[in-house]
């Protein structure tokens, strides 16, 4: 068997069999719970088979309708199986994302230069610039005074003409717009 | 007199038995066991509902909380 059969059907009560193999239980409860405010559901087993007892909540139901509802109960099988294995190949993914949402609700993720308890920054006027990052970038080379040297292999790589879209200044500070 | 069967590999002892105080005030269930299953009697049966409706509704709520428990 391979996919959910139809065992019997009498008195608005259909009986389905379903393939172990082919759908866990897990499945199985997925189906059911979402059918459980349509009909009324017993699960037992035949073997290695999951039987599926469904009857339809409304006494008036017609077995062609009954058998409808199985094919949908068959469909929603399928739907919770796909969904399982979606979620299996992106449990990884899923348990990367929650653990860093945890981690980043609970600061553990935070630098601690970033901690606000530091309060050596309070002292700092809006006009400081402890970092240099005001000084435009001629002014530093100017103090150097030598044209920065190719980054060797060994050498820790400065700040270069590249790094300043494209800019190229003289040694000595001459003009290249020729104002 | 109705009855359901539980098989114990699909169903869990506590589903059923907070069904049982559940619906304890419709009917009078006895609980059988055996070694592949729990079967639930059911008797004295509240006089405005039907035996079969309320063994259905008590299934439901089983499974209902077989698969909360198994989540």
């Amino acid at each position: 068997m391979s996919e959910a059969t139809i065992l019997t059907a009498t008195d608005g009560k259909l009986v389905l069999a379903l393939d172990k193999g082919l759908y866990p239980l897990d499945v199985i409860y997925g189906a059911a719970y979402v059918f459980i405010d349509r009909a009324y559901i017993l699960l037992g087993r035949a073997g290695d088979n999951i039987t599926v007892e469904l009857a339809a909540k409304d006494e008036d139901t017609e077995d062609s309708a009954l058998r409808e509802m199985a094919g949908d109960f068959s469909n929603e099988l399928l739907s919770q199986a796909l969904r399982r294995k979606i979620t299996k190949a992106n449990q990884t993914i899923l348990e990367t994302i929650v653990s860093q949402a945890l981690a980043g609700a609970t600061g553990a993720m935070v630098p601690s230069s970033f901690d606000d308890d530091d309060d050596d920054d309070d002292d700092l006027d809006f006009l400081d610039d402890p970092l240099g990052i005001a000084v435009p970038w001629e002014e530093r080379f100017k103090k150097r005074g030598t044209a920065p040297t190719p980054a060797g292999p060994d050498t820790e790589r400065e700040a270069g003409p590249g790094d300043s879209g494209g800019f190229k200044p003289t040694p000595e500070g001459g003009d290249e717009e020729g104002s | 007199m109705s009855s359901r069967v539980f098989n114990k590999k699909v169903y869990v002892l506590p589903a059923i038995q907070d069904a049982i105080t559940a619906y304890d005030d419709f009917a009078t269930m006895d609980v059988d066991t055996d070694d592949d299953s729990w079967t639930v009697s059911f008797s004295d049966v509240h006089e405005d509902i039907e035996d079969e409706t309320l063994a259905n509704e008590f299934a439901n709520f089983v499974l209902a909380g077989t698969i909360q428990r198994s989540r």
